[in-house]
Order: structure tokens, then C-alpha cells, then sequence
């Protein structure tokens, strides 16, 4: 209860719940534009990681394997599992020289599917990891089904910097 | 204390709480509104670039699967079309008794835009449709309506199906022969570019110009072929018939049974096989012209 001298330095009776609702107030404003840093916008420029174009892929199935090229290699074994086995180191080798963040646990991942049958793959990943850099591409078999090969970046913690160099 | 200054902290609060508030509501508006992603436009231009990389690969290796299939498909039917219309003697086709016409460029530019429709018609679009991150605590103010509730088109009307769309209603314009090459043109396709930002769909757009070019032997071959064939071995002796092919074609190979003569022609990039039975006239004896 407030005596006089409470009176006399203008703290009422609504003084001390008025300070109590305005340090969770400005508690919850804090925590709203500060930490979770809604005012920001992060979003206004584009990330490194939403740039999903295709061009690695692109170059990728036309990379030259003996006298033919990787998905050349890929389609003219299509049916042949011991021939595609065949050409598992030859493809990994390519898919190794492909640029990975420096100083991180990054790995290039290479599937050829069919009708949603995967029929081979290179994978490697890391616990905690995050996909980047997905890209695809359909390309037609002579049964007039479609092959897919698909490509992506498996990295664990990386930054916007460290994809930014790729 | 007198009852202003009882007010004032209460009133104080109250103010800063309702300032807070509308600043609050005028960022989640605003944030809802921007349509200035930095990078964006950008990257749906080299996305689509890409899309268009994809469908000439597409198409280059539909073509040349027509293309071969087409082809072979001429070369072993002795330039007809199909076989079911034709009498056969291990697995050459007998060509007096065929009943459709003997046009070996149509029959092959027939059968290679079947076999190239059917493939354009199973295309699907490998394109990752722009996904941009969340704004912070977006759902939960959707919830509350401070931003408006996203309406995403039908999987028939969406972004990846309008790529779709042009490449499975892909034309071939035109059917060129020159100098042991063929050119295929293909109608243009247009893509549209992705709306990233608010703009409408049709602001712009990407288009590619599909051909297709092989080396091919000269198809004046099966006339000539056919016209000697009728000219010098229907009912004619079978030893000058065989001499006068063998003079007119190189490496042409025979072999009879009975009336029926056999023949494989190979050339540089096929083999032509034919039987003609040489007791019965053949048919359309005029079409001794190139259909070129």
C-alpha cells in the first residue's frame, strides 16, 4: 500500500502495474522486431540457395565419355545394370570435379531415374545437411518414357557466402 | 496525488501500446505488399534460358530417335510406309503387290513426325518454380489476416504446365532436303518468364526457333531404284536385269526364290531391302520423278 511518501514521488496506485504491462510491451516489441527481426525483410534480396537455375546439369549431360557422352553412356546401357555399374566410377570422377564450397562437408548427388525407378545414383551426405542447387532434366527413351537426371548440392552448415562462390 | 498524474503512467502505456501496434500493422502490410525481391527478375530470365536448353535437348534427341526409327523403318520396308499392306517373303517386302503408294520422302516424313508427336506429347518440365522464404511469422499473421491468403492456380493452369503446353503441341514447319542433309524446322516455342514479382504473366517472354539437321542418303535413290526395277526386270531376263542393276548400283546384292527377286542396297547411312516379284507389272509406273 502506498503511503504519502509514495504519493509525493507520483507513484499512484496504477504506477506499478502500468510499469509491469509496459516492460512486457516493449519485451514483446523487442523480441518481435530485434530478435526475430521482423522489421528487416531478409527476403529483399534474392539468396544464393533460391537460385535454382540448371546450368550445371546442362553442361553435365553433355560432358564426353569415350566416343559418346554421359547420358549417351547412361541411355545406351539403360537396361544393362552391369554396364551402368560399369560407368559408375567414370561419372563419379565428373561429378567430383564439380565446384563445392571450400572448408565444408559438401558433396555433388547424381540420380537417374525412370518412371520415379531410380537406376543409378552417386550420393554422399552428411548428418544435418541441407539440400542446394537442385536441378533436373527430362530427356526422352526410345520406349517414349522419360529419364530423369537430377543433380543437387548435399552441404552441411553452409552459409549464403559459402554458396555464393560456386 | 491528484487524478492527472494517476492517469498519466496508465496513459502512457496505453499509448505506446497502440503506437507499437500500428507500426506493427504498417511493416506486416507492407511486407505483404513489396514486390522488389532484388535478384529475382533476374534469375526467372536465366531460369527460363535454361527451360529452353532443356527443350532443344529435348527435341534434338526425339528428333534423332524419329529420325533413326523413320528411317530404318523406309529403308527396310523399301520405301513404303508400312508393311501390313504388303505381301512379304522373309521379312522383304514384295513391292508389286503393295497397295499404297511408293513415296518414300512422304512416307518418311510421315512416319518421323508420328514418331516425333508421340514423343513431344510425353514431355514434362523438370522447372523449379520460384519459392521464396517465408517472411518472418508469415502463417501466423495470415492466420490473423494481416497478410492475405496465397491462391496458388490449378496444377493445369500452373507456371510449369504453360512451359509444358508449347512443347506438347510443338509443329514441324517444314521438311527441307539439300545437298545428303535434311532440315527439320520446328514451329517457335515461346516461354513465358516466371511472375516473380507482381507483374503479369504475359510482361515477357523467351522463344526458341527447334531444328533439326542430319546427313542423309539422297531419297531419288528408291526412284531410281524402283524405275529400273520396273523398267529393266519385269519380265525381263533375269541375268540382264541383274547386270543393269548391278551397273546402276553399287554393292547391290540379289537373291531369288522363284519369281521373287530379294535385293539389299546398302548405302552410306542405311540398307535398303526390297523384294519385286518379276512376273507382275508394278504399280504407278509414271512415279519415276523425284517427290522432293
Amino acid at each position: 500500500m502506498l503511503g504519502k511518501k509514495g504519493a509525493d514521488f507520483g507513484m499512484g496506485l496504477t504506477m506499478i502495474p502500468s510499469i509491469i504491462i509496459l516492460i512486457i510491451i516493449l519485451t514483446f516489441y523487442f523480441f518481435l522486431f530485434i530478435i526475430l527481426g521482423f522489421g528487416k525483410s531478409p527476403d529483399l534480396i534474392i539468396k544464393a540457395d533460391s537460385y535454382s537455375d540448371s546450368s550445371k546439369i546442362l553442361v553435365l549431360v553433355n560432358v564426353p565419355i569415350g566416343e559418346s557422352t554421359l547420358s549417351e553412356s547412361i541411355i545406351n546401357n539403360i537396361d544393362d545394370k552391369e554396364q551402368l555399374k560399369k560407368l559408375e566410377p567414370e561419372i563419379n570422377s565428373i561429378i567430383k570435379s564439380l565446384p563445392v564450397p571450400i572448408r565444408k562437408n559438401a558433396f555433388w548427388n547424381f540420380i537417374v531415374s525412370r518412371n520415379d525407378e531410380e537406376l543409378f545414383s552417386i550420393r554422399e551426405s552428411t548428418i544435418a545437411s541441407s539440400d542446394y542447387y537442385r536441378q533436373s532434366i527430362n530427356i526422352p527413351l526410345k520406349d517414349k518414357s522419360l529419364l530423369n537426371m537430377e543433380l543437387y548440392l548435399d552441404c552441411n552448415s553452409c552459409t549464403e557466402e559459402d554458396l555464393a562462390v560456386i | 496525488m491528484n487524478k492527472k498524474a494517476d492517469l498519466f503512467m496508465p496513459m502512457f502505456v496505453l499509448t505506446s501500446f497502440i503506437v507499437l501496434a500500428l507500426l506493427f500493422y504498417t511493416i506486416s502490410s507492407t511486407n505483404a505488399k513489396r514486390n522488389d525481391l532484388i535478384g529475382a527478375s533476374s534469375i526467372a530470365l536465366i531460369k527460363v534460358y535454361d527451360e529452353g536448353e532443356k527443350v532443344l535437348y529435348y527435341i534434338d534427341k526425339s528428333s534423332h530417335m524419329s529420325f533413326d526409327s523413320a528411317y530404318n523403318r523406309i529403308a527396310n520396308n523399301g520405301g513404303y510406309y508400312s508393311s501390313d499392306d504388303c505381301d512379304q517373303i522373309n521379312g522383304y517386302l514384295i513391292i508389286n503387290h503393295c497397295k499404297e503408294d511408293f513415296n518414300p520422302y512422304e512416307n518418311f516424313k510421315k512416319l518421323f513426325s508420328e514418331d516425333m508427336n508421340s514423343y513431344l506429347k510425353v514431355y514434362k518440365s523438370s522447372y523449379n518454380e520460384f519459392k521464396p522464404e517465408d517472411i518472418t511469422l508469415s502463417s501466423t499473421f495470415n492466420f490473423f489476416g494481416f497478410i492475405p491468403d496465397e491462391v496458388k492456380p490449378d496444377d493445369e493452369y500452373s507456371y510449369k504446365s504453360l512451359l509444358e503446353k508449347p512443347v506438347n503441341n510443338l509443329q514441324i514447319s517444314s521438311f527441307d532436303f539439300k545437298d545428303n542433309e535434311l532440315n527439320v524446322l520446328y514451329s517457335d516455342v515461346k516461354f513465358h518468364v516466371e511472375p516473380v514479382k507482381s507483374s503479369p504473366l504475359a510482361s515477357s517472354y523467351y522463344t526458341i526457333h527447334p531444328k533439326f539437321s542430319v546427313d542423309i542418303d539422297d531419297f531419288e535413290i528408291y526412284n531410281r531404284l524402283y524405275a529400273s526395277i520396273a523398267v529393266n526386270c519385269i519380265n525381263k531376263n533375269h541375268e540382264s536385269c541383274n547386270n543393269i542393276l548391278v551397273s546402276s548400283f553399287s554393292n547391290i546384292e540379289f537373291e531369288q526364290v522363284g519369281n521373287i527377286i530379294k535385293l539389299t542396297l546398302p548405302l552410306k547411312y542405311s540398307t535398303i531391302r526390297m523384294a519385286f516379284d518379276n512376273s507382275k507389272p508394278l504399280k504407278q509406273l509414271d512415279l519415276f520423278k523425284s517427290s522432293q
